[in-house]
């Protein structure tokens, strides 16, 4: 049985950084991202990005949930962006040879490029969150929260819920095992579906119960008394925090330059086949 | 065990060894080493020890929701390790310690046509059945309800009766007694000595040494993933270096009389008897 609970406790540097300094590095690699239309820049967002993760947890960077669902997503965006986007005309060349769907048409040029572009820009953030979520225990994630503003209650709300994910995975692994006990078929995957519509009932109810008997433990042990309470693990800002907040701004005003002086670098007037995306964004004109 | 050697062997333990695996390079958790046991028909065995002592991990054995790291469980004949959970469902019930986790129909009926259809009976036939079980086990006048909405000592009854429903030849029944008043208690136990009567091998997994004592036949003793005794409850609960070991207090009366035979040798192991120790002691003098 697999845990699958998103922190992975560490000492590395982002274990230690603020979680504010974490959040900042979404907010920057969001905007950053928003701002290039060319894979060159989102392509070092994705590379720093990934190797963040590295430093962080090591080779769970590359099996974590998160680095599995960029894949997952590269296939379907380029795939689908590449027969479908309405700005391609050229048709690509894949070793010579021009790929085509029925109802779609032909896998163009400037389909891959959009798809390309958007899979770099979403990875590139969700590669940044999985850095945050990684390596953010829920105590911290919720004082961060509740630092930059947010209410108290709902911090809290939110890192108990996150918390709840890998009991309620836990409680439905229980629940097959019993089903699986009282002779529900196991063989094929609809056997499994059936068994998914019962799994429901018991799951919830546990979660309802636990929900309110949670919410009496808080009320006797006066949560809500007050609306700035004393935090569990207070943070401050160190010196290493401020380094790293001042590398985030740092790069977002030198990409901002880069927008201002050189635009948005988009390319896909320009190209005519995959090798010219490369040769253009990598190498240069 | 007296009687044991003309009893039927239902199930066999052999050599069983189970390791948890965690993370990756780390050596996994030890939870069964080389465990060797054998069940007999018509007979009651609890399984008792400290939390964590592998109780839980070798009752999964016996239906295969675990598989053993090695050795094997033989059930009439077959090895467990070759068969889906699914499969074996109809030889051994198993009720889980939290009947929450296994109750998911939405009526007390449902709830114990599930395994009858998944044994893919004819309607006729499940619907005969479903009503034999909710007789059998008082459960006709809540048959409508919501599992959701019972008690917890319901609860347990009908994850019990949802489970005999199947009529396996073995039962396992995990902490049936916790969360339980006397009532509930006595509920159960008779329940399975009447299960017993009807000729099937009962194993028990309890902390509820009076219950273990008023109930059981045989009385296996784990600690730390290896069984160190296997006996009858006098022999067990006299026996004071085991119970030390196991971390376990015997029930008071064993209690009473282990601490006089410290002194004098002849006074009995009394099955629990508060009555009958009163009479013993006052024999002895040892009561005024
Ligand atoms: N799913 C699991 N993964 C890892 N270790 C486990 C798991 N289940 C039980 N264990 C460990 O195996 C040992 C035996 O547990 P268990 O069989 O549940 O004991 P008992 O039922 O006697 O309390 C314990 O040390 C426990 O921590
Ligand atoms: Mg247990």
């Amino acid at each position: 049985m697999k845990d699958i609970s998103l922190y992975i406790p560490g000492n590395s540097f982002f274990h230690r950084c603020d979680c504010r300094v974490k959040l900042l590095f979404i907010a920057v690699y969001t905007v950053i991202a928003y701002m290039f239309f060319t894979p060159s820049v989102l392509a070092f967002l994705f590379v720093t990005a990934m190797v963040f993760n590295v430093i962080a947890i090591g080779s769970k960077a590359f099996t974590h949930l998160m680095t599995k669902m960029v894949v997952i997503m590269m296939f379907f965006l380029i795939i689908i962006h590449g027969f479908v986007n309405p700005v391609g005309v050229t048709p690509a060349t894949v070793y010579g040879h021009t790929i085509t769907l029925p109802f779609f048409g032909k896998y163009t040029v400037e389909g891959f490029y959009m798809g390309l572009v958007n899979w770099l820009r979403l990875s590139s953030v969700i590669l940044i969150a999985e850095l945050f979520v990684t390596t953010t225990s829920p105590a911290e994630m919720m004082s961060g929260f509740h630092k930059i503003g947010l209410p108290y209650n709902f911090c809290f709300m939110l890192s108990a819920s996150l918390q709840l994910i890998p009991i309620s995975t836990r409680e439905a692994n229980i629940i097959a095992s019993a089903q699986r006990a009282r002779g529900l078929s196991e063989k094929t995957l609809v056997d499994r579906f059936k068994g998914l519509v019962p799994m429901f009932v018991p799951l919830v109810v546990s979660s309802l119960g636990r929900m309110e008997t949670m919410s009496m433990a808080l009320e006797s042990r006066a949560f809500g008394n007050t609306t700035k309470p004393t935090e569990l693990r207070d943070s401050h800002f160190k010196k290493s925090d401020f380094a790293a907040a001042a590398l985030a701004i740092v790069m977002l005003f030198a990409f901002a330059g880069i927008r201002a002086v050189y635009g948005s670098l988009d390319i896909v007037n320009q190209i005519s086949s995959i090798r010219d995306i490369f040769a253009l964004s990598f190498i240069g004109r | 065990m007296s009687n044991s050697a003309e009893k039927k062997v239902i199930a066999k333990v052999i050599n069983l060894e189970h390791v948890y695996p965690v993370a990756k390079g780390s050596e996994g958790i030890h939870a069964l080493k080389h465990v060797n046991l054998e069940f007999y028909e018509q007979e009651i065995t609890a399984i008792i020890g400290q939390n964590g002592s592998g109780k839980t991990t070798l009752s999964k054995h016996f239906n295969g929701l675990l598989r053993p790291t090695s050795g094997q469980v033989i059930i009439n004949g077959r090895d467990v390790a070759k068969r889906r959970v699914s499969e074996m469902a109809k030889e051994v019930g198993y009720v889980f310690q939290n009947p929450n986790y296994q109750l998911f129909c939405a009526t007390v009926r449902e709830e114990i046509r599930f395994g009858l259809k998944n044994l893919k009976l004819k309607e006729s036939e499940i619907k005969e059945k479903t009503v034999e079980i909710l007789d059998e086990f008082g459960l006709r006048s809540i048959a409508g309800k919501q599992p959701v909405s019972l008690g917890m000592g319901t609860k347990k009854v009908v994850a019990l009766a949802s489970v005999c429903a199947m009529d396996p030849e073995i039962l396992f029944l995990d902490e049936p007694t916790t969360g339980q008043d006397q009532r509930g208690k006595t509920r159960l136990g008779n329940l399975a000595l009447q299960m017993k009567e009807a000729g099937r091998t009962i194993m028990i997994i309890s902390h509820d040494m009076e219950f273990v004592a008023r109930y059981a036949d045989r009385v296996v003793v784990m600690t730390k993933g290896e069984v160190i005794m296997d006996g009858t409850p006098e022999e067990v609960f006299s026996n004071e270096e085991v119970m030390e070991r196991a971390m376990i207090k015997p029930p008071q009366t064993y209690a009473i009389a282990n601490h006089i035979r410290d002194k004098d040798d002849s006074f009995p192991c009394v099955r629990l008897d508060a009555d009958l120790t009163a009479k013993l002691l006052t024999e002895k003098g040892l009561l005024k």
